[in-house]
């Protein structure tokens, strides 16, 4: 049998450093604890029999464990089990176990009641099905702590990067398919698409001037403006150069989003994809520098033995063994130290 | 080998449901989305990206509850709303609610509100006979307007009768 096309394989099963997915994995648990936080405050009448929604709407081929324990006592248990796997997922323990329970937990509460559930809500859900499909318990994790000695803590073992790569599919499509949407409609051909949701009260965070609302021109600048930002974030994004430009116009525009509209996790959320984005090799340096730093603070200063485990350098560990997702053993841990800079 | 083949189909899949869900109707789209419903839905991975779009709303809305007691009084319901650093945070998913259900095709979502309203409302001595749902709404004037000011209107969509002393 002849093997899948090279730029395909390469693309999709090369082995990666998990660097950069280990700190997608933390970034999206700190986003989830905080949204099944938030939505621990309205659980009773957003989910409760005896709510505003009391069945879950029948929608085909959808599902929730709700529906074989139609109680507010199992909507309780739900939530204590998905707040405990955020948890497990945020600091990497039993990663696997854990991101497989926050994706059952997080459909069956989302489609218990879609009413009140927004695109970030089912950005957070899409990324969390991805992320159980992800050894993304591999590096900075508990799990791997826990393998010490016989694996250093500080390593970044390579791994197929199939998940980053489809949350980063996952953001290019989103913005594509919001352009297209937009551009069906009058108010984003014509520029006043952003005076009309600057001004509706009941999203609005903060109140903006009316000379800053009503403007055309301003309108017409942050119209477009989205639209072209949309559309570079959907498409320039791939091409290394303008990555680090296109993403920084992305949170700058969701920053602004988030500060003048009631969007929710939305922005944070869309963060964590961008995560996805910054090469391993950028991201293993940023993490060891921050190590160092760490190791440097006067905090960090003990005669114990470091706790994070031996150094990687000197230290030569067994090759992993794991298999990756096309069945093959992976390749010797990547190292990276502060004195090679990566 | 084989694992990175059945790998790229499923991914190959997923890809295309993911393209086919996020099309606009089509006669190609209306073809095809019965093939990738069962996967999208039951996996999660169904998705809208429509925020704004194809236009904002043109008018600023909000679904209020008038609650009539059986002293005479009465009392008027609105959604939370958070304050601007923390609270949104949570009380995004009531305006998410108010979009739904100020809609006539969302007549289900009525009755379980207004319910709602009158059991949460059940305190202090005052007992609920009658609680009505209201959309409130007013008209955006386009930017550049010299009206700044549409009036305010209103209209009661649903009304539910409760016999004293139960809700």
């Amino acid at each position: 049998m002849r093997p899948p096309p090279a730029g395909w394989a390469r693309f999709w099963f090369a082995p990666t450093p998990t660097s950069t997915l280990a700190v997608v994995r933390i970034a999206y648990g700190i986003v989830l604890v905080a949204w099944t936080l938030s939505l621990s405050f309205d659980a009773s009448p957003f989910l409760s029999t005896s709510g505003l929604v009391p069945e879950r709407p029948p929608v085909p081929w959808t599902w929730s464990v709700l529906d074989w324990f139609p109680s507010d006592a199992a909507v309780g248990v739900v939530f204590a089990l998905l707040l405990a796997a955020a948890v497990g997922v945020l600091i990497g323990y039993r990663t696997r176990l854990a991101a497989a329970v926050v994706v059952v937990c997080l459909l069956s509460l989302h489609t218990r009641n879609p009413f009140v559930i927004n695109s970030g809500d089912a950005l957070l859900r899409v990324f969390g099905v991805y992320l159980a499909l992800a050894p993304a318990g591999t590096a900075l994790s508990v799990d791997r702590w826990r393998q010490r000695p016989r694996r250093p803590f500080w390593d970044f073992p390579e791994r197929s990067p199939l998940a980053l790569r489809l949350m980063q599919l996952q953001l290019s499509a989103m913005y594509l398919f919001a352009v297209w949407a937009k551009l069906r409609g009058t108010t984003w051909n014509n520029g006043t698409a952003v005076s009309y949701a600057l001004r509706v009260e009941e999203v609005s965070r903060i109140d903006l001037p009316a000379w800053f609302t009503q403007s055309v021109a301003v309108s017409n600048a942050l119209t477009f403006g989205t639209l072209a930002t949309e559309v570079a974030l959907a498409t320039l994004v791939w091409n290394r150069r303008s990555r680090p430009w296109v993403l920084g116009l992305g949170v700058a525009m969701h920053l602004l989003i988030d500060l003048s509209i009631t969007v929710g996790f939305f922005s944070f959320v869309v963060f964590v994809g961008y995560l996805a984005f910054v090469p391993a090799d950028t991201m293993s340096r940023w993490i060891l520098a921050v190590r160092d730093r760490l190791r440097r603070s006067p905090l960090a200063a003990s005669p114990t033995p470091n706790p994070s485990g031996p150094d990687p350098v000197p230290v030569p560990s067994p090759p992993d063994t794991s298999l990756t997702p096309t069945g093959e053993p992976i390749k010797e841990p990547t190292r990276f130290t502060a004195a090679s800079g990566g | 080998m084989v694992t990175q083949w059945v790998l790229s189909a499923l991914l190959a899949f997923v890809l295309a449901a993911t393209v086919v869900w996020n099309m606009p109707d089509s006669g190609l789209r209306r073809g095809i989305i019965p093939l990738v419903t069962p996967v999208m839905n039951a996996t999660g991975l169904h998705q809208s990206w429509i925020v704004f779009a194809p236009d904002p709303p043109r008018l600023t809305f909000e679904v209020v509850a008038r609650i009539d007691y059986a002293d005479g009084t009465s009392a008027l319901w609105r959604t939370p709303k958070g304050g601007a650093l923390v609270g949104h945070y949570r009380t995004y998913r009531w305006r998410k609610w108010m979009e739904s259900a100020r809609l006539d095709s969302n007549q289900d979502l009525w009755e379980p509100a207004a319910r709602w309203v009158a059991r949460t409302y059940n305190h202090e001595g005052r007992t609920p006979t009658q609680v009505q749902l209201v959309r409130r709404w007013r008209e955006l004037p386009p930017p550049g307007s010299t009206v700044h000011d549409q009036p305010g209107r209103e209209y009661t969509f649903f009304t539910l009768s409760l016999p004293v002393g139960g809700s």
